[in-house]
């Protein structure tokens, strides 16, 4: 049986726009579970990234309610919420975000601090074996412009994973990057990802989708059809994309 | 039209910046109209009441009858440069009593129908005139204004002084303006008394009747040729050396003179305003110069989108020149009617101690114009700044800029868990420091200025005790002067039954003729006890004099050369062994030793032996002084001459004027700080708005945020304090002396205090702390979610 990390139940997400509600998100009911590479793909405005933010508790929720490991989160207090995201949640955004005055060692750092139960050499030591990992440790002192994007996003992500997060949430990771960083970045997600870590990724880039074990399509901010994969493998990457691009279709992609 | 819709746009959005360069020019606006209107105002109706009350250019007041006199009044009519005199019958005298307390004041008491000045009597609330003012009856009389504040009078007081021997109480019956005399910081007043009263008591004296506290004077009011073109230094001079008038007087006082003596607190006050205005002014340009920056640096891209859709350099120019000049003009516009309030407030403060009326009309012109001064250095300050704009051309802006807007610099500080707020606020601080240099720099000058203020409090000291010492020459506790010698020893022996007398001299201060010019001579028993030598040495011998750097400067003598010291019809010739400083009329005064003194006086053919000579006590029990002074006024009466050190009455009105100056000045700093630190907070809370919501998506609380926020405004402001502590170090004392200067003292060595030092340090960086961690209360409104639009 597997474990339910997250779940949202009738999430609806509107937005007002000159007196007119724009409902982005319908009634969103959905289960992400432990170790999974969760893949949420759909055409542009259909509401996934808005969705992601909604489930990270970054965003507020018009009505519905989000649990992590069975306990409701959405409405709770702004530090409870900054103590989920300190300690539960990673974060992985399109635009990168670094701290732009911060190297990328302290940016890793940083977050890591704000855990209370850690010791600072702990932090810092991981920080940089994350850093060796992501193959960024020859630029960690210097700050985010200095490097370039590909770099920083690797960064980025052992930022998410420095305080060991419960699930990795990535806005289009890769959407800034070109294709050698790219695929730098989804090698390092799927490493991950086998080594147990959980991840909800937003995505329009098949080769990013690729990664996934499990896909949700959304459209007009209803999740329109599901997928099932087994793990990735290199060698299976050329079938697995046709047989993504075929289920797309089918989504009139 | 377009620039109305771009302007109109950009007033919209950055409001913040608007009505900040608004309130800053406002403040300026109100504190200079107010200034420049109560120090103009001051300065036209003092000269308009003295035009009015008929005043002469000098006033004279000679002891004894007008018969002795006849040759010398004679003389002087017949002077060239002299229009005509005034002679009016008059008395010279001490009060024993004012107000139920014993005070030592001397006066001249002249009639108020028979003094043949038109004095002005003020109505019961002070701020007007009576129409028809009663006539004195017997026994009454009318004092100045300023009686109120140096005595607590009020109509129906009684004073008292000695008439053949007996205690004579009179009545206030009102209060006059007196435009010559009549500031609660000169030392002698005048008083109005009915004709009996002074022909009673002029009567008295021409019977040689004893027991009296007054004597018969004569007052010269001397009006000088309309056509004269002498300077009222030379006019006095020529007059001495063709008649030597001065010499004989008891109380002599120019026009000029006069008119300096009544507005001084007007111009210690306008004088430090001014300076802290400019201060202000300085701030408001360096604010204005990085609103203008930060402006340009984050309107990047719309400015060059502008070039592109074909808005021209000059029109982006106009616009933004008409944005911050629009702010600056109707700021200063909505200062000058808000000034009005001010300035009535500050007349009705200033009319008990000035001594005369002051209108609360606004002085249109100067104030107009030195706005208009203002204004266009702001227009020229823009343009310049604007010049940066050249550089933006539309493929630059539109790409992003030519240079990261964000952090361009940074100190290598490691980023530590404990403390971690304070590490991150340093380097934010450090990797853009030049956004804080502005707020910096206004807190160093805003630090400096209440440095100042706090150490001049302290210098004044809490009853002006400090600050009357800068009127005493040496130091002593107490000063009697028995005019009858048998009386001394027993004297000497009340004082002893308070306190033990550790050193006495004899000192005396009196008007001698110096270079032709009456000045005030401060001689001593124990010259070598004159502490406040500036250079040279002390006049130790009976041929040699000291002067203040004043006295030097007025009649271009300096140590070495030989003066002339004249008495009545005696002169001797005097040579300058060195400059000191002493701040009595206002620092025209010299001083000579006792020897020195008995060489010019007893050098004459009255055949006299010795000179009447008060003298100086320094007590064990130097606290005692002034009920020491009040018990000889109470026993001896008009006997003798009391006063404590430190018995100055004007003192108060320096040290309530210091106090509400220092409060002003507070206010002003805080209302000015926290403009300039919503103003900064806004630019810098602007261009981290995006680092917040990264910061909050990975654990970071509101308050955390909020909280680095101000540390970092809070460093900022120690930051800038450092460089106020080392503009105190540099220039306090040079600030001093320009300020003091007002009142006679021209050097100023005052020791830094370090706690009126570390206090507005404190306060500054509290402000800074709590301000701007209110207004960092926008970033619990920031969401992580601005992250997905980014």
């Amino acid at each position: 049986m597997e474990e339910i990390l997250l779940s949202a139940k009738d999430v609806c997400k509107s937005f007002a726009n000159n007196g007119e509600q724009n409902h982005v998100l319908n009634h969103i009911s959905f289960e992400l579970y432990k170790g999974d590479f969760t893949v949420i793909m759909g055409a542009s405005g259909s509401g996934k990234s808005t969705l992601l933010y909604c489930l990270s508790g970054m965003d507020g929720l018009t009505s519905g309610e989000v649990a992590y490991k069975g306990k409701r989160f959405s409405g709770c207090k702004e530090k409870e919420m900054a103590r989920l995201r300190a300690e539960e949640f990673g974060f992985v955004f399109q635009q990168i975000h670094l701290v732009s005055n911060l190297t990328l060692l302290e940016n890793v750092t940083v977050p890591g601090f704000l855990d209370k139960k850690k010791a600072a050499a702990d932090v810092k030591k991981r920080a940089l074996d994350l850093l060796e990992q992501v193959n960024v440790w020859k630029a960690k002192d210097r700050l985010p412009a200095q490097v370039s994007g590909g770099e920083a996003q690797r960064a980025a992500i052992a930022r998410a994973v420095i305080g060991e997060p419960g699930l990795l949430f990535a806005d289009e990771p890769t959407g800034a990057l070109n294709k050698s960083n790219t695929d730098a970045v989804l090698n390092l997600m799927t490493d991950l990802n086998r080594e147990g870590q959980s991840i909800l990724m937003v995505t329009h880039d098949v080769r990013a989708a690729l990664r996934a074990d499990r896909l949700l399509y959304l459209e007009d901010g209803k999740i329109c059809g599901e997928m099932k994969l087994p793990p990735f493998t290199p060698e299976e990457a050329k079938n697995r994309e046709t047989q993504i691009n075929a289920w797309l279709s089918s989504m009139e992609w | 039209m377009e620039i109305i819709t771009i302007l109109k746009a950009n007033i919209r959005r950055q409001k913040g910046s608007f009505f900040g360069i608004f309130i800053l020019m406002m403040i300026v606006s109100m504190a200079l109209t107010a200034v420049l209107t109560v120090s103009m105002n001051s300065q036209k109706s003092d000269e308009e009441a003295l035009e009015q009350a008929g005043f002469g250019d000098m006033l004279v007041l000679l002891n004894g009858s007008g018969e002795t006199y006849e040759e010398l009044m004679r003389q002087v009519e017949e002077q060239k440069e002299v229009e005509k005199i005034l002679i009016t019958p008059a008395l010279a005298g001490d009060f024993l009593n004012i107000n139920g307390k014993v005070e030592n004041n001397s006066v001249m008491m002249a009639g108020y129908s028979t003094s043949g000045l038109n004095y002005r009597i003020f109505n019961e609330e002070g701020t007007g005139y009576q129409e028809k003012p009663e006539v004195l009856r017997e026994g009454e009389m009318y004092v100045p204004i300023s009686y109120k504040t140096l005595y607590g009078c009020e109509t129906g007081d009684k004073i008292s002084l000695n008439m053949e021997g007996e205690s004579t109480a009179y009545t206030i019956k009102g209060f006059f303006e007196d435009p010559f005399m009549g500031s609660s910081m000169m030392g002698v007043k005048t008083v109005l008394l009915s004709d009996k009263d002074l022909e009673k008591m002029l009567q008295s004296c021409r019977e040689e009747k004893s027991g009296n506290s007054f004597s018969e004077a004569v007052m010269l009011n001397i009006f000088r040729k309309k056509s004269s073109d002498l300077s009222y230094l030379r006019f006095q001079q020529e007059l001495n050396k063709n008649t030597g008038v001065e010499g004989y007087a008891w109380l002599s006082l120019g026009k000029e003179q006069a008119i300096s003596y009544m507005l001084i607190l007007v111009r210690i006050f306008s004088g430090s305003l001014l300076v802290f205005i400019a201060l202000l002014l300085i701030i408001t340009l360096i604010i204005m110069n990085h609103s203008i920056g930060s402006s340009i640096e984050m309107e990047y891209v719309n400015l060059g989108i502008l070039k592109a859709v074909g808005v021209t350099q000059r029109k982006l120019k106009m616009i933004l020149m008409l944005q911050y000049l629009l702010g600056a003009a109707l700021g200063a516009a909505l200062g000058i009617p808000l000034a009005i309030p001010v300035i009535r407030l500050v007349n009705r403060i200033m009319t008990p101690v000035v001594g005369i009326l002051t209108p609360g009309a606004l002085a249109m012109l100067p104030c107009f114009v030195a706005l208009l001064g203002i204004m266009a250095f702001i227009v020229l300050f823009i343009w310049i700044k604007l010049r940066k704009m050249k550089n933006i051309t539309p493929v630059q802006a539109i790409s992003g800029g030519k240079e990261s807007v964000y952090f361009s610099s940074r100190l290598e500080m490691p980023i530590r868990k404990r403390g971690m707020s304070l590490w991150l606020a340093f380097r934010q601080l450090t990797s853009n420091g030049k956004q804080y240099i502005s707020a910096g720099v206004i807190t160093g000058l805003l630090v400096f200025f209440m440095i100042m203020m706090g150490h001049m409090d302290a210098w004044v000291g809490e009853d002006g005790e400090q600050f009357s010492r800068a009127f005493d020459v040496v130091e002593y506790d107490l000063w009697v002067h028995c005019y009858n010698d048998e009386i001394q020893e027993e004297v000497e022996g009340t004082i002893e039954s308070y306190s033990e007398i550790e050193k006495s001299f004899y000192m005396q201060n009196t008007y001698l003729l110096l270079d032709g010019c009456q000045i005030q001579c401060f001689i001593s028993g124990a010259p070598e006890e004159i502490e406040s030598i500036l250079e040279g040495r002390t006049c130790l011998y009976d041929n040699e004099i000291l002067v203040t750097e004043f006295v030097a400067k007025q009649l271009e003598i300096q140590i070495g050369d030989a003066v002339t010291v004249a008495l009545n019809d005696e002169k001797a010739e005097y040579m300058i062994s060195g400059i000191y400083q002493c701040a009595n009329d206002m620092g025209s005064n010299f001083a000579m030793s006792k020897a020195a003194y008995e060489r010019l006086a007893l050098s004459g053919s009255t055949g006299e032996k010795t000179v009447s000579m008060g003298k100086a006590y320094r007590l064990a029990d130097g606290g005692r002084a002034k009920e020491i002074a009040e018990k000889l006024s109470q026993v001896y009466g008009s006997e003798l001459s009391v006063s404590a050190s430190n018995g100055f009455n004007g003192m108060d009105s320096i040290v309530a004027a210091v106090n509400a100056l220092s409060l002003l000045v507070y206010v002003l700093t805080v209302i000015f700080a926290l403009v300039v630190i919503s103003l900064v907070c806004g630019k810098i809370f602007a261009k981290e708005r995006q680092d917040y919501g990264i910061y909050k998506a990975f654990g970071f609380t509101s308050k955390n945020l909020r909280l680095q926020f101000a540390l970092r405004f809070m460093i900022v402001s120690l930051l800038g304090s450092v460089l106020g502590v080392i503009l105190t170090v540099l220039l306090m004392n040079k600030c001093f002396e320009m300020l003091l200067s007002y009142v006679g003292i021209s050097r100023v060595e005052m020791e830094i205090a370090w706690m009126s030092v570390l206090s507005p340090i404190v306060m500054m960086a509290v402000v800074f702390f709590l301000f701007s961690y209110w207004k960092a209360g926008k970033i619990k409104r920031v969401q992580a979610r601005i992250l997905i639009s980014e």
